[in-house]
C-alpha cells in the first residue's frame, strides 16, 4: 500500500500537528513553572495565619490556667 | 471516673492551646483571652458527660469558648475600646526585626478586621476545621463563612500591598493607614 505524500502534506494535518505542538509546549512551560496555586503553596495569608495561631498555641500555659487544671483533677479524684 | 470520661478530659486538656489561640484571635489581649479559656475549661469539664464520643471535641469546645465571648466577655466596655484599634497600637509598638516584621504586619491588619471576619479565617485558616464545622460554630451558614473568609482575605490583601497570588510586596509602613 502506497503511503500518500499528499496526504501528510495536508493544511489540515499540518495545522493539527501545529497546535499539537503548542499544546505540548504550553504543557512542558507549566512543567517548568508551576503557580504557586499548582504547586499547592500556601500564600502569605495562610502562612502568617498559621504562625500566629501556632505562636500562641506553643506558648506555655499561664500558671493560673495549670493551677485551675491541677484543681479541677484534684477535685475529680477526691469525688 | 470512667476510662471514657478520662480520656475525653485528657483530650480537652490537649486542646487547650488552641483554644488559647482561638481566644485570642477573638479577646486580642492576652490577659482577657486567657479569662476566656479558664472560663471555657470549666464549663466543658462540668458538661463532658455532654459531649459525644466520636464528634469533633475541638469544634465542641471553640463553640462554648466563642459562646462564653459574644455572651459575657464582648459586653465589657474594654472589649470595645480594643476593637477600637487598642491591641493594633499595641502590636504596632513590638519591635519589628527583620524575621518576624512580614508577621507583624499581618497581626496588626489582622486586628482591624471585624470579629466575625477575624474567627472565620482563624478557624477555617489556622485551626483546622471545615466550612461547614466553622459554620456550626459560628450559627450561621457554610456560604457566610466563605463569605467572610474571602471577605477577610481581600481586605488583608489589600491592607498589606500583596500582590495577585497574595504574597507580600514590600514591607508596609503602616496597615491602619491602609
Amino acid at each position: 500500500m502506497e503511503l500518500s505524500c499528499h496526504k501528510l502534506r495536508c493544511p489540515c494535518d499540518i495545522s493539527i500537528l501545529r497546535i499539537f505542538g503548542v499544546m505540548m509546549a504550553t504543557s512542558e512551560n507549566r512543567n517548568d513553572e508551576p503557580s504557586s496555586k499548582e504547586r499547592g503553596d500556601e500564600d502569605a495569608i495562610s502562612r502568617n495565619l498559621k504562625r500566629v495561631f501556632n505562636e500562641v498555641a506553643n506558648e506555655p500555659l499561664p500558671d493560673k490556667l495549670s493551677s485551675l487544671l491541677e484543681q479541677l483533677r484534684k477535685n475529680e479524684k477526691s469525688e | 471516673m470512667t476510662d471514657a470520661q478520662a480520656a475525653h478530659q485528657e483530650e480537652m486538656v490537649s486542646h487547650i492551646p488552641a483554644l488559647r489561640a482561638f481566644a485570642r484571635s477573638l479577646a486580642k489581649d492576652s490577659s482577657r483571652a486567657d479569662d476566656l479559656v479558664q472560663e471555657t475549661v470549666l464549663k466543658a469539664w462540668s458538661n463532658l458527660n455532654s459531649f459525644t464520643t466520636g464528634t469533633n471535641m475541638r469544634a465542641w469546645l471553640f463553640t462554648i469558648l466563642r459562646n462564653t465571648f459574644y455572651s459575657e466577655f464582648r459586653k465589657i466596655r474594654h472589649e470595645v475600646e480594643d476593637i477600637d484599634g487598642k491591641f493594633a497600637a499595641q502590636v504596632a509598638d513590638k519591635p519589628t526585626q527583620d524575621g518576624v516584621m512580614e508577621m507583624r504586619d499581618f497581626e496588626r491588619a489582622f486586628a482591624q478586621l471585624p470579629a466575625d471576619q477575624r474567627e472565620a479565617l482563624t478557624l477555617v485558616g489556622a485551626s483546622g476545621l471545615t466550612y461547614e464545622e466553622a459554620a456550626e460554630i459560628c450559627e450561621c451558614a457554610v456560604g457566610t463563612i466563605k463569605s467572610r473568609v474571602n471577605r477577610a482575605r481581600a481586605r488583608l490583601s489589600e491592607m498589606l500591598n500583596m500582590d495577585e497570588d497574595n504574597e507580600m510586596v514590600a514591607p508596609i509602613a503602616d496597615a491602619s493607614s491602609a
